[in-house]
């Protein structure tokens, strides 16, 4: 029984790091994205993120990135469109994927 | 997920009262990482002998034209690509440390009017085209009329003109002041009966996507 266990949980463990690792990857070409493929694209990236990983915080950064290095110089809160837009699909996403059939918490 | 949505909140609200200094601190630093990466993707973009002809070809103009009128502004290479930036924003590798200066104009080689410097940072500059959504600027139409146009986007721009001002497919729109650049010539006007003003758009005559050096004029 421990020794099940114990195979168990290892599994687990690895599956979990290979998750991790794919979304590090992941988050490393969204981010590499931004400042070398058209700005769609990122966008693209962004989203599938979002509904690919649960609780996909980095697509936050990488909005924050793409604001502060393309965003406009005036004080408007529409410099900020990129970032508000990345919140909004973000609060959809979770508020949408708990009553998804394919939701892992 | 209450806190999530907190946390989501807070760091949009964070980010939007600190903007200018998160810019200021993300973009000086990551320029770092940043200008190597658009430097390869130039680089890796570009034909090699094409562009050593092309810079022996520059080279060559701005020798003449120093002999000619004296520098022109200060010659800046296209760092970030214009279909990368949701705002028709581009960066150049020429910044503070260089006299580049808040609101400098910034022309092509060929003397085409685009934008201007809206932020500065030691190593590179933020460039916003004139054709930026919303961005509204006067011009002289023709060399007669002060008129006002308002970008439309991706080196687009619109004007509302009464009937009576004289207009043709062929004219061509300039900068304010000295100099006078071509900022855009007029393609399509949308002349309605019964509308009292006629609806012109105009384009920039260069495709900003293939140029890889402008100059930034002294302010």
């Amino acid at each position: 029984m421990r020794g099940a266990l114990l195979i168990f949980t290892t599994k687990q463990e690895s599956m979990y790091s290979q998750t991790k690792s794919k979304r590090l990857i992941f988050v490393a070409v969204t981010l590499a994205s931004i400042f070398v493929l058209p700005w769609w694209f990122s966008s693209l990236l962004g989203i599938i993120g979002i509904f690919l990983y649960s609780w996909f915080f980095e697509v936050l950064f990488a909005a924050l990135l793409v604001d502060v290095f393309y965003g406009g110089g005036e004080t408007k809160i529409w410099v900020s469109a990129t970032l508000l837009c990345a919140a909004l699909v973000l609060t959809c996403e979770l508020l949408i994927k708990p009553s998804t059939r394919w939701y892992e918490a | 997920m209450r806190t999530r949505i907190v946390a989501i909140s807070l760091f949009v609200l964070v980010s939007i009262i600190f903007r200018q200094y998160l810019a200021y601190a993300l973009v000086s630093l990551g320029s770092y990482i940043a200008i190597p990466i658009w430097e390869t993707r130039n680089f890796l973009m570009s034909d090699r002998t094409k562009e050593r002809n092309e810079k022996l070809r520059i080279l060559s103009l701005r020798i003449a034209e120093f002999e000619r009128t004296g520098p022109r502004g200060e010659l800046a290479l296209i760092l970030s690509s214009i279909s990368s930036s949701p705002y028709d924003t581009f960066l150049v590798d020429r910044g503070g440390n260089h006299g580049i200066a808040f609101g400098s104009k910034v022309i092509t080689e060929s003397g085409v009017l685009l934008g201007e410097v809206i932020e500065v940072y030691p190593e590179i500059s933020k460039v916003e085209l004139y054709s930026a959504f919303g961005k509204e600027l006067e011009v002289v139409l023709d060399g007669k009329e002060r008129v006002m146009v308002s970008g439309q986007g991706s080196q687009n721009f619109f004007l509302k003109l009464p009937e009576g001002v004289a207009v043709a497919a062929s004219s061509t729109l300039f900068s304010t002041g000295e100099g006078a650049y071509v900022l855009a010539s007029v393609e399509y006007i949308k002349d309605e009966p019964g509308d009292a003003f006629q609806k012109i758009y105009a384009r920039s005559p260069v495709n900003i996507h293939h140029e890889t050096r402008v100059y930034v004029l002294p302010n």
